[in-house]
């Protein structure tokens, strides 16, 4: 027994140590450079510490209005601690994410572990999450998904937990808290958590008939937990603006339907209307579960159509399919069976009500409770090859080695996609160049009265970026105490200190004298004087992103 | 003969039966209510005028006599469906009603033979008749019940083939004929008559002898054979077949992507032994099965089945949105407790759908269409699971949607304004009128092709063909009569004073004639959205 114990902790050890490596390691390197959001994460987070402010001056505030956005600011906080430890470097923004990311996957194991009394089934779920690309993908950036990911399997696993008999109310107790700590940290949970809950005491209704009492007090704890956020979300205008800013009215394709829908009779158009939106939302809902999305370019790698990054391994699939089919064949389990099917019909949720067709950072719950099903798939599949070949140890063997060979190569996929392909192909997105050329203004800093840095870019057409001041404020180390105070928006643009960011009109400014100008080829003529140009930055893929122009006579 | 009738209605009447009729009844009805809508699409008003030419002087529009293969806009098209099409206007005349009956008796048809192949699955007289009603009230077969299709014949054909393979006595002759005519309504048939057959016949039939299911299988090996020796001889066969059933392999995204990808790879040190393993055709087999697979996501069937409104309304998925749950049901039933041959029903639709991979990245509806009356089974299988109660509540839910979205057509005659250009018909009345008085020119980028509108709309019909086209592949007319169709190529001057010339111009043209000379427009036309979408210079503008 104590060997078993042993052995079932040390393969969970090596699988933890393994995924936390896949995420920690190079983590300051993959992704390529710090995206907008990142950035202002981080320099959000130096100025909480530093002043107890955002960059806007805010004290304390709950939704950072960053970059026009309004995050939610859970994640800044959380960072305020690997910011004590570490210092503000690019890993730092990222440690939490990266924690979470490897803490989830014992989560995982935890919790179907509890589920299905299998720890053989729980570490090869654990292992999925450990390898999943969508799992990786978002422990590597700062983003608060995944964090309130494993609130929510730690608060299954911990539920579960209280309902073995013998059990304290506190493992109750520790779901309710756990379940709330998810729905402030991410707001698509604040719709997954709730269902979830009415799920779990609906499957497990039958353990409740005994004792009532504990599911009234809970339910009355919960209520009290989430006071504040409900106060919050029907009075504070940043995050309403945020959640009516991502809802599924803003999807241009949904507007253009209602608009020709418009008719005469007002009762007949309200009703057509009402129900177009229903349509819509469902057929959203049901295309998250469309395998091309799925498996081959959900997680948006490329621009190359089907060539691309799923957000799990197409070697899940048949697996995916088997552990669909295992399900509803075996009598076995069957509340904890419902658990997990309604778990990944909830999880989808989120995603199918925003603007956005597939919204992959929205369904790291969906994709955790996929790998968890294929994982169903995966056992079955090994168990049957035991049996059915018991007498064959060479082939079975064979077999064991084809599987690990094809889940091998798919993972090196996935990193090919991930360190080489994604780079490449969405430079323009992670604003690529940003940090080369924020650093670049800070060392010609002394030379000039003024930096002009024209936030509109492209790869292919002309977009706007959005963080210019946060690169340069945090890659010069510019203190946020000051910035606040310096700070200031007109229509024409962003300023503070020596820089200004706004579009370069250069018929204009041409004649300004001792100005480095920072702009792209969309705001330059094609005959500019060469000489003037001091630096080109490139894109990843080594096209001209941005070039700097001396202006000193 | 009173007494034979009187007993042979005796000896088919079975309980079920005066519920059986009451469906069908509904069925009629709901597809009737509304017959004008939907409008045609330039395909299906090619098809109309092209069934009342063959009705009335055995050529086609382009003057060809009986052909075996028709002109359309993006393939060949086979024959079957302009002929059934061709004896309802024989019948009831030039109109829509001509046009549209056959397969409103095609669709009744196909609910009444979805009520036998149901009994092929099950002994429960409840799942026949849930069934029916599914397949009576799928948005999807609904629609195509009221226009010129090849999917509807299709989706018929295959299920009476397979209630003839399912039969006790199996006739050969109504087999084979079957299976010819199938093959001669779409070339999807090609590719799924063959499998269909083979495991219908090797599930469905133990008691048929292994030499039986052999000669069966083999006949649909040999006509599919032959068809495919006789299209790939003809011109433009192996495009034909490139550009619609193979288009995977012409797509140069995935070429692009593959040597974009690997390119990168390259440039970052990676090995190119590497690169050759992951970025390699390979990719082409696994983006097909993926949409393949997608084709037949519950987003399909439940979801939005058609947004350009050309199988289907464009906010309903092929089936009723509330039929998920009896799917799921059904399913798991199906896995959990179903006979080897109800399980058949699980891979039908898998199999039926296979050509998916091909034509990467169009969704190949016309399949999903034909697995529908299966699906229903699935869907009946799954609501005998549910509660009385449940099953009332579900229904009634489904029949209030289809009710509700044949009903109110308003606002999808809006979403579909291009696609279904219900507007164009008093266009082409007065370009028909206009073309009386004289030469009549009418901009191409109107509609995708504004000749099939004039065929069928009004009464006038080329009689001269200046061009002998023997296998006409997507060949667009540009000329009716007096009616000539303006390209962006063509130029505009004033008329001298021996030349007449109206002119029908949208936006892009009228700025050309702006140049040119002083005019009059005594017209506007608009789109169903209200939009201006023609001018009407019925003189003084001449085409080169």
């Amino acid at each position: 027994m104590y060997k078993l114990i042993s052995k079932k902790i040390l393969l969970l050890l090596i699988i933890v140590v393994f995924g936390g490596l896949l995420r920690f390691s190079l983590l300051s390197k993959y992704p390529v450079q710090l995206n907008h959001d990142e950035v202002s994460q981080i320099y959000d987070t130096v100025s909480i510490v530093k002043t107890g402010k955002d960059i806007y001056g805010t004290f304390f505030p709950l939704a950072f209005p960053s970059t026009g956005e309004y995050k939610i600011g859970h994640y800044i906080y959380i960072s305020v601690l690997p910011y004590l430890l570490f210092g503000s470097s690019e890993f730092t923004i990222r440690i939490p994410s990266a924690f979470f990311g490897t803490l989830m996957i014992l989560a995982v194991f935890l919790f179907v572990s509890r589920l299905t009394n299998n720890w053989k089934l729980a570490l090869i779920s654990a292992s999925l999450v450990a390898i999943s690309p969508s799992e990786i993908f978002y422990s590597r950036k700062s983003f608060e998904n995944i964090i309130s990911t494993f609130f929510v399997f730690i608060g299954l696993f911990s539920f579960l937990n209280s309902l073995e008999q013998n059990r304290s109310k506190v493992w109750l107790y520790c779901s309710v808290i756990f379940f709330a700590l998810a729905m402030y940290i991410y707001t698509a949970q604040t719709i997954t958590v709730p269902l979830i809950v009415v799920s779990l005491f609906i499957i497990f209704r039958a353990r409740f008939y005994t004792r009532p009492k504990d599911l009234y007090t809970c339910f009355i704890f919960l209520i009290i937990l989430l006071l504040p956020l409900f106060y919050l979300s029907l009075t504070n205008s940043s995050i309403r603006f945020r959640a009516s800013s991502v809802s599924v009215l803003q999807d241009v394709n949904l507007g253009a339907v209602l608009n020709q829908a418009k008719s005469d009779n007002y009762l007949l158009s309200s009703l057509y209307r009402y129900k177009r939106i229903a349509d819509y939302v469902l057929t959203r809902y049901l295309n998250q579960f469309r395998p091309d999305y799925l498996f081959l370019y959900g997680l948006d790698f490329t621009n190359q159509g089907p060539v691309g990054m799923g957000p799990l391994l197409l070697v899940q699939l048949p697996f995916l399919l088997i552990g669909v089919i295992y399900l509803a064949w075996k009598k076995l389990f069957s509340d904890q069976k419902k658990l997990l099917i309604v778990l990944t019909l909830i999880a989808v949720i989120p995603s199918s009500i925003t603007f956005e067709p597939f919204s992959p950072h929205r369904l790291i719950l969906a994709f955790s409770s996929l790998n968890i099903l294929s994982s169903f798939g995966l056992y079955w599949f090994i168990k049957q090859v035991n049996r059915s070949m018991r007498n064959f140890t060479f082939i079975r063997y064979g077999v064991f080695g084809i599987l690990i060979v094809l889940f091998i190569l798919n993972f090196i996929y996935f990193v090919h996609m991930y360190t080489v392909n994604f780079p490449y192909e969405k430079s323009q997105h992670m604003h690529y160049p940003f940090k080369e050329i924020a650093l670049y203004a800070w060392s010609k800093y002394q030379d000039y009265d003024q930096i002009i840095w024209d936030p509109r870019y492209g790869q292919s057409a002309p977009v706007m970026a959005v963080a210019t001041h946060y690169y340069l404020a945090y890659y010069g180390d510019y203190p946020p105490e000051k910035f606040q105070t310096n700070y200031h928006i007109d229509n024409n643009g962003t300023y503070f200190d020596k820089f200004s960011i706004r579009k370069v009109e250069w018929e204009r400014d041409k004649h300004l004298k001792k100005t480095l100008l920072i702009a792209s080829q969309w705001s330059l003529p094609l005959n500019i004087d060469q000489s003037k140009i001091t630096k080109t930055f490139y894109f990843y893929d080594k096209q001209p992103a941005y070039y700097a122009i001396s202006l000193s006579d | 003969m009173k007494y034979k009738l009187f007993s042979l209605i005796q000896r088919r009447y079975q309980p079920t039966t005066p519920l059986l009729l009451l469906i069908l009844l509904l069925s009629f009805v709901i597809r009737v209510v509304n017959f004008s809508f939907p409008a045609f699409t330039e395909n299906e008003a090619r098809i109309a005028s092209r069934g009342y030419r063959l009705a009335t002087t055995g050529k086609d529009e382009l003057g060809r006599p009986w052909p075996f293969i028709f002109n359309s806009l993006t393939d060949y098209q086979l024959p079957l469906t302009s002929y059934v099409t061709a004896v309802g206007i024989f019948v009831f005349g030039k109109s829509d009603i001509g046009a549209r009956v056959p397969f409103l008796f095609v669709s009744i048809l196909l609910i009444v033979l979805s009520y036998k192949i149901a009994q092929v699955f099950s002994k429960d007289s409840k799942i026949w008749l849930t069934s029916v009603l599914i397949a009576g009230f799928s948005p999807a077969l609904i629609f195509l019940s009221k226009i010129p299709n090849d999917s509807l014949i299709l989706t018929t054909l295959l299920v009476l083939l397979f209630y003839l393979l399912t039969k006790e006595k199996i006739k050969l002759f109504y087999i084979a004929s079957v299976v010819v005519l199938c093959m001669s309504v779409s070339k999807q048939s090609w590719f799924i008559l063959v499998p269909f057959v083979f495991i219908t016949l090797y599930l469905l039939q133990p008691q048929l002898t292994k030499s039986k299911k052999l000669v069966i299988t083999l006949l649909a090996v040999l006509i599919s054979l032959s068809l495919f020796a006789f299209y790939l001889n003809i011109p433009q066969g192996r495009r034909s077949l490139s550009e619609n059933n193979f288009s995977i392999f012409t797509s140069v995204t995935i070429s692009n992507g593959i040597n974009k990808l690997r390119g990168q790879g390259i440039q970052s040190q990676w090995p190119a032994l590497a690169e050759k393993i992951f970025f390699n055709k390979a990719i082409f087999v696994t983006t097909g099965v993926l949409h393949w697979l997608s084709t037949i996501s519950p987003a399909i069937y439940f979801g939005q089945f058609d947004q350009n409104g050309f199988y289907n309304f464009t906010n309903t998925g092929a089936l009723p949105k509330i039929l998920l749950i009896p799917a799921v049901f059904g399913m798991v039933f199906l896995i959990k407790n179903g006979s080897r041959q109800q399980r058949l029903l699980i891979y039908l639709p898998i199999l039926l759908t296979f050509p998916s991979i091909f034509v990467y990245p169009s969704l190949n509806l016309e399949l999903v269409v034909v697995t529908l009356p299966f699906i229903a089974l699935i869907l009946s299988f799954g609501l005998r699971q549910l509660g009385k109660i449940s099953y009332r509540v579900i229904i009634f839910l489904a029949i209030l949607e289809v009710v509700s979205t044949t009903l109110f057509t308003q606002p999808q005659i809006r979403v579909v304004n291009g696609s279904r250009p219900i507007w164009v018909k008093p266009i082409v009345e007065d370009i028909s009128k206009l073309s009386h008085e004289g030469r009549v020119g009418v901009s191409d980028n109107i509609v995708s092709d504004i000749i099939p509108f004039i065929s069928w709309y009004t009464s006038l019909q080329s009689n001269k063909y200046d061009l002998d086209l023997r296998w006409p592949y997507r060949f667009k007319e540009t000329k009716l009569k007096d009616i000539k169709v303006i390209g962006w190529e063509n130029k505009f001057y004033s008329c001298t004073k021996e030349e007449s010339g109206g002119v029908l111009v949208t936006g892009r043209d009228i700025e050309k004639i702006r140049n040119i000379s002083d005019f009059v427009v005594t017209k506007k036309y608009h789109d169903s959205l209200g939009q201006e979408v023609l001018y009407l210079i019925p003189s003084g503008v001449c085409i080169n």
